[in-house]
């Protein structure tokens, strides 16, 4: 990840505190440490946000808008089944090359969002949404362009594979390594979703 | 009690009043509330496994493609009956979020590590019996339905469920798998 320089100090304090958030977790972490690391007096914080709490959102905005894009599967529909596989496969190798430099991000998400408050865990639940819409429109294109098989549940679907696809996370969260490696279990995701999708030749 | 109150608004004085007992029985059994959550922990994940297992593992070998599919299915209802029967197993869920420490991470993680093992080696046996396409590793399988399993199951911890929503999750997993995974028919 490459710091971006500053755009004002809202974004500097949004980008510190990802920073620390990330690194030492969000309740190790504490209003001084994020004022700290942005290089910036404790009195500027409370100009910006009422809390530790109210700077998480900021944070994770941060974080998205930075590395988001990468993570998501393209938004340019595919025009072939080999692309769509590509298409959908991409952010998998994203998605775990981001997880292995920023578990604390993702222990976060998955493991403590429901701990610190609901609306953060409704806020999750609408990032992983807005993947499972990216998904849904390649799918939707691939079958109305005819590569897939028609008659596709394409909501429950794309839902189900964004949520698939966090396979690559484990390692990340402190679970099993992947089975085979990354390139494998890439591979074979990319297999299933070709029988599994695929129009009939 | 945890699961009604919350784990912060429940205290151990709570729980012995509400089983009837004094606090100093309880501390004798249990050392403190963190113990006592994973007990319930421990509790909610053998009735989980308890109820998918036997429909999983059957001793009979599988005969016909299908009945891996019919397996699965048989396996996610048990879970949407059990659940059904006894919410309060989702509602932990809630609950061990706000007590989470790297120890409940620990059993979380040993939880789904339990689910994925025996969903690979349904596909193990699939495998061998020949349903399964042979290109398939029955381990990234495994983890795989386990994940697809998160969607529906998410949705029942946040109260979203309804049966017309369950069971359309059901067939669209289903024919998905049936498509990914299963072995072409022979042609007859």
């Amino acid at each position: 990840m490459t710091p971006r320089p500053p755009a004002d100090r809202r974004t500097q304090l949004a980008q510190a505190a990802f920073e620390v958030f990330t690194d030492r977790g969000y309740r190790n972490t504490s209003v001084a440490d994020i004022v700290a690391a942005a290089g910036v007096s404790h009195g500027s914080f409370y100009n910006y946000f009422t809390n530790k709490r109210e700077v998480l959102d900021a944070a994770i905005d941060f974080g998205l808008e930075s590395l988001g894009p990468q993570l998501h599967p393209t938004a340019e529909p595919a025009v072939d089944l080999d692309g769509f596989l590509r298409a959908l496969t991409a952010p998998l190798r994203a998605m775990h090359e981001f997880a292995a430099t920023n578990d604390r991000l993702i222990s976060l998400i998955v493991f403590d969002a429901a701990a610190i408050d609901e609306a953060l865990t409704n806020r999750i639940v609408e990032i992983v949404d807005s993947f499972a819409q990216a998904t849904r429109h390649q799918i939707d294109h691939g079958v109305a362009a005819g590569f897939l098989r028609p008659g596709l549940d394409t909501e429950v679907l794309s839902e189900m594979l964004v949520a698939m696809s966090l396979v690559v996370l484990l390692p990340a969260q402190g679970g099993a390594t992947l089975p085979g490696g990354l390139d494998h279990v890439i591979a074979q995701v990319e297999a299933m979703l070709r029988a599994g999708l695929a129009a009939p030749a | 009690m945890l699961t009604e109150h919350g784990y912060h608004d429940t205290t151990m004085a709570d729980i012995a009043k509400h089983a009837g007992i004094g606090q100093g029985t309880l501390y004798r059994y249990v050392p403190s509330k963190r113990d006592l959550l994973d007990l319930v922990f421990d509790y909610s994940v053998e009735e989980v496994v308890g109820a998918a297992e036997p429909v999983l593992r059957v001793d009979e070998p599988l005969t016909t493609a299908a009945e891996l599919i019919d397996r699965l299915d048989a396996a996610v209802e048990a879970l949407t009956a059990l659940f059904g029967r006894r919410p309060e197993l989702l509602a932990l869920v809630l609950v061990e979020a706000s007590a989470i420490d790297e120890e409940l991470k620990l059993r979380v993680l040993g939880l789904e590590s339990t689910v994925v093992r025996m969903l690979a080696r349904l596909c193990e046996d699939a495998q061998e019996s020949g349903f399964l396409r042979a290109d398939v590793d029955p381990q990234v399988c495994g983890l795989l339905v386990t994940k697809s399993l998160l969607p529906p199951g998410l949705r029942e911890v946040l109260g979203r469920g309804d049966q017309q929503t369950r069971d359309r999750y059901r067939q669209a997993t289903l024919d998905f798998f049936r498509h990914a995974l299963l072995a072409a028919e022979p042609a007859s």
